[in-house]
C-alpha cells in the first residue's frame, strides 16, 4: 500500500462517537463547557462578566420570537454545510472548502434566479435549488479529481479554492452581473418565483431550514441504509478492506466530494435565494469554517450535526448582542469553536488512556 | 496601458525587488514547515501561526515605542506557544493532524481579532508603526540591477537568507537533521536506536511554529507596518504547498516562494498600471498558481516522509 495517498492513513475511526459508548457523546458536551469556561476568564479578564456576557448570548438567541427565528435562519446554512463536511470526513477527506462550495453555490442558484425564466414557482424553485447543488458539487470536482486521479492533497486545494470562489463573486457582482441600477456591488433582484418562500410571515425565516432538516434525514439514511453509504464509510474507515473488498476507491471519493460540495452550495443557495434575494459579496460570515467546528462537535453523525449546528446557531446569533450590549469582542466564538474542537480531542484521549 | 513600461530598467527592478519582499513571509513558513513535515508532522495550522506572528509582532512593536525586534521575538515566542499546543495534541495526543490544525488556525484568528478590539477598540483611525527600512550593503548595493533586488533590502530579508542556509546546514549536515529525518521517515526504527521521537517532533513543530509566526510577523511589522484580519490571507496554505513543491527542502522552499513573490508584485504592479485584466483574477493568481504548482509536484513523484500523519506509538506498527 506504498502508493496510498497519505491523509487516508489518518484514521478517521477516532473522531466518530464510538457505538454504545456513552463516553462518545459526553466528551463533546464536557469540551463544549470546558470552552465556555476557559472563554469566561478570558472576558473576566477584560473585565467582562462572563454570567452577563452568556446571558447576552441566550437573550439574543432565544430570548423572544424575533431572535429564536434569526437563530433558526443561521442554523440552515451551518446545518447544510456541517452535513457537507460529515459526508466528505466520513470518507477521510478533509474538506475544508465548504466556504467556497457556499459561495459558488450562491453563484449557481443567482444564475438561475437571475437569468432563467420566469417560469412557475413550483418550476423555477426547484431549479435555482438544484442549481445551487449542482454549483458546490463542481467546485468540489475540482479537488475530488486532483485527490482520486493524482493524489493531490484535497485539503490544500479545497483550502485555496475558498479564496478563489470569493474572488469569483467579486468579479460578477463588481463586474458583468452588477446591477446597472445599483451603487453597491451587488446584483438585481432575483426573480420573484425563484425565491425560497416565508415559513414564518413577517420573518425572515425561509424554507432553507426545511431543506436543512430534509438533508439531514436524506444523509443519514445515505450512509446507513445504502450500499454507496457503506461503502463510503469503509473507504474513510479502513480503505485497505475497501481496496480487498473492490471497492470502487476512485469513485467513492469523488462521489463523497460532489455530494459534501453539493450541500455546502445548498447552504449559499439559502442564503441568496432565501434571505438577500441578490448574489452579493459577504453572504458568509466563514460558516463553510465553522461548519467543520460543527460536524466535529456531531461526532461526524448527521443527528449529532443537527444539534450542534442549533447550538452554534445560538452561539453565532447570540455573540452579536453579546458585542453590542456587553461589549465583548464577537470574536470570542472563533475562541469558543477552536477550544471545543480541542477539548474533543483532548477528551478522546483521555477516554483511551483510561 | 503601456506595455513599453514593462521592460523599462527602472520597473523590472521594482518588480524584482518586490518579489524579493515578498517572499519572505513565504519562505519562512514554508522554511518552518519543512521542519515539522521532516519529522512527520503535517501542520496545517501554519497560517494561524502567521495569524498569531504578525498580530503578536504589531501589538508588540506598536506597544513599545516600535521597537520592532522586541516586536519579532514577541512573535517567535507567540508561535513557539502554538507549535507546543500542536505538538501536544498531535504528537502525545495523537489527534488527527489536520483537525488540529484547522481547530489552530480559528484560535489564531479568535485571538488576534479578539484583543485587537480589547487593545485598541473600535477606531476608525487604524494604528500603524513604521515598518522597516532598508539597509544598503556597501559595494554590493551599487551593482547594476542586483544590487537594488537584492542587496538594499531590510534586516528581515537578509535574515531570511540566513534562515534558509542554516536551516539547511541543520537539516542535512548536522546529527539533529538525521535524527527528524528518522522520525520522519521509520519512527520505529530511529527509536530503537535510541532517538527520542517525541523530542525530535516537538522541537521541529515548535521552530515550524516560531519559523512561520516571524514569517507572519515580518508582513505587519516587516512591510506593511498595520495588523488588519485579512493580512495572512492564505499565504500559510501556500507555503504549505510549496513544501512539497520544494521536495522538503529549504533551498527549495526559497526558490517557491520566490516564484510566489514575483506573482504578488506583478500583481500589484498591474493593478497600479491599470492592466486590462479583472483585479480579482489577479488576486486570485496566487491562489490558483498554488494548486498548478501541487499537480506538477504529484507528477513529479512523492517524496514525502514516509511516517508523514502517522502518530507514534512504541511497538505499535
Amino acid at each position: 500500500m506504498g502508493a496510498e495517498p497519505k491523509s487516508f492513513r489518518m484514521r478517521i475511526a477516532p473522531l466518530l462517537a464510538q457505538r454504545g459508548a456513552l463516553a462518545g457523546i459526553l466528551t463533546p458536551i464536557f469540551a463544549f463547557l470546558v470552552a465556555l469556561a476557559i472563554n469566561g476568564i478570558l472576558l473576566w479578564s477584560i473585565q467582562i462578566n462572563p454570567l452577563e456576557a452568556y446571558k447576552a448570548i441566550y437573550q439574543g438567541s432565544l430570548g423572544n420570537t424575533y431572535a429564536r427565528v434569526e437563530t433558526l435562519v443561521k442554523m440552515a446554512p451551518l446545518l447544510l454545510a456541517g452535513l457537507g463536511i460529515l459526508v466528505a470526513f466520513r470518507s477521510s477527506l478533509f474538506n475544508i472548502g465548504a466556504e467556497g462550495q457556499l459561495y459558488v453555490g450562491g453563484i449557481f442558484a443567482a444564475g438561475v434566479a437571475l437569468f432563467m425564466g420566469p417560469f412557475p414557482p413550483w418550476i423555477h424553485i426547484p431549479l435555482t435549488v438544484l442549481a445551487g447543488f449542482v454549483g458546490g458539487a463542481l467546485w468540489a470536482l475540482v479537488p475530488a479529481l486532483l485527490r482520486a486521479r493524482l493524489k493531490v492533497s484535497e485539503t490544500i486545494v479545497t483550502l485555496l479554492m475558498n479564496y478563489i470562489a470569493i474572488e469569483l463573486v467579486s468579479y460578477l457582482v463588481n463586474g458583468p452581473w452588477k446591477d446597472p441600477k445599483a451603487v453597491e456591488p451587488y446584483t438585481a433582484r432575483f426573480y420573484a418565483s425563484a425565491t425560497l418562500p416565508i415559513v414564518l410571515t413577517n420573518t425572515r425565516l425561509h424554507t432553507g431550514i426545511l431543506i436543512a432538516i430534509a438533508a439531514v434525514v436524506g444523509i443519514y439514511i445515505y450512509l446507513n441504509h445504502t450500499v454507496l453509504g457503506y461503502q463510503l464509510r469503509v473507504v474513510g474507515e479502513n480503505p485497505k478492506a475497501a481496496g480487498y473488498g473492490g471497492i470502487n476507491i476512485q469513485r467513492t471519493v469523488i462521489l463523497s466530494l460532489l455530494i459534501s460540495g453539493g450541500l455546502a452550495g445548498l447552504a449559499g443557495t439559502g442564503e441568496v435565494a432565501g434571505i438577500w434575494h441578490r448574489l452579493m459579496m459577504d453572504i458568509s460570515p466563514g460558516y463553510g469554517y465553522t461548519a467543520i467546528v460543527i460536524a466535529l462537535l456531531g461526532r461526524l453523525d448527521p443527528l449529532g450535526t443537527l444539534v450542534s449546528s442549533f447550538l452554534f446557531a445560538v452561539l453565532v446569533v447570540g455573540a452579536d448582542s453579546m458585542q453590542r450590549t456587553v461589549g465583548a469582542p464577537a470574536a470570542a466564538v472563533l475562541i469558543v469553536q477552536a477550544l471545543v474542537v480541542l477539548g474533543v480531542l483532548a477528551g478522546d484521549y483521555l477516554m483511551r488512556r483510561s | 496601458m503601456n506595455w513599453d513600461q514593462f521592460l523599462s530598467y527602472g520597473f523590472l527592478v521594482g518588480l524584482f525587488a518586490g518579489a524579493v519582499r515578498l517572499s519572505v513571509p513565504i519562505v519562512l513558513a514554508a522554511i518552518g514547515e519543512t521542519f515539522s513535515e521532516r519529522a512527520g508532522v503535517l501542520n496545517i495550522g501554519i497560517e494561524g501561526m502567521m495569524v498569531t506572528g504578525a498580530f503578536v509582532g504589531f501589538v508588540g512593536a506598536e506597544k513599545s515605542g516600535e521597537n520592532l525586534l522586541l516586536g519579532m521575538i514577541a512573535a517567535a515566542l507567540a508561535g513557539g506557544l502554538m507549535g507546543l499546543i500542536m505538538a501536544i495534541f498531535s504528537v502525545t495526543f495523537r489527534a488527527n493532524q489536520t483537525v488540529t490544525g484547522i481547530s489552530l488556525l480559528v484560535l489564531s484568528n479568535g485571538i488576534a481579532i479578539f484583543f485587537f478590539r480589547v487593545f485598541y477598540g473600535l477606531t476608525l483611525r487604524v494604528p500603524t508603526i513604521e515598518p522597516l527600512k532598508p539597509i544598503e550593503i556597501p559595494l554590493l548595493a551599487k551593482i547594476p540591477f542586483l544590487g537594488p533586488v537584492l542587496f538594499s533590502q531590510n534586516a528581515i530579508v537578509y535574515a531570511m537568507l540566513i534562515v534558509v542556509g542554516l536551516s539547511s546546514v541543520v537539516l542535512f549536515r548536522l546529527p539533529f537533521g538525521k535524527w527528524i529525518e528518522a522520525t520522519g521517515e521509520n519512527p520505529h526504527a530511529a527509536d530503537s536506536v535510541g532517538i527520542n521521537v517525541v523530542r525530535v517532533r516537538y522541537i521541529s513543530v515548535i521552530v515550524g511554529g516560531m519559523l512561520a509566526a516571524m514569517g507572519g510577523a515580518y508582513l505587519s511589522i516587516g512591510e506593511l507596518g498595520l495588523w488588519t484580519d485579512l493580512i495572512i490571507g492564505g499565504r500559510g496554505f501556500i507555503a504549505l504547498a510549496l513544501v512539497n513543491f520544494g521536495g522538503w527542502n529549504p533551498v527549495g522552499a526559497l526558490a517557491g516562494g520566490f516564484l510566489f513573490g514575483l506573482i504578488e508584485s506583478t500583481q500589484t504592479r498591474l493593478q497600479g498600471m491599470g492592466a486590462p485584466v479583472p483585479a480579482q483574477l489577479m488576486i486570485a493568481m496566487p491562489y490558483i498558481m498554488t494548486i498548478v504548482v501541487l499537480v506538477l509536484a504529484s507528477r513529479r513523484g512523492g517524496q514525502a516522509p514516509a511516517a508523514l500523519t502517522v502518530p507514534f506509538v512504541r511497538g505499535e506498527t
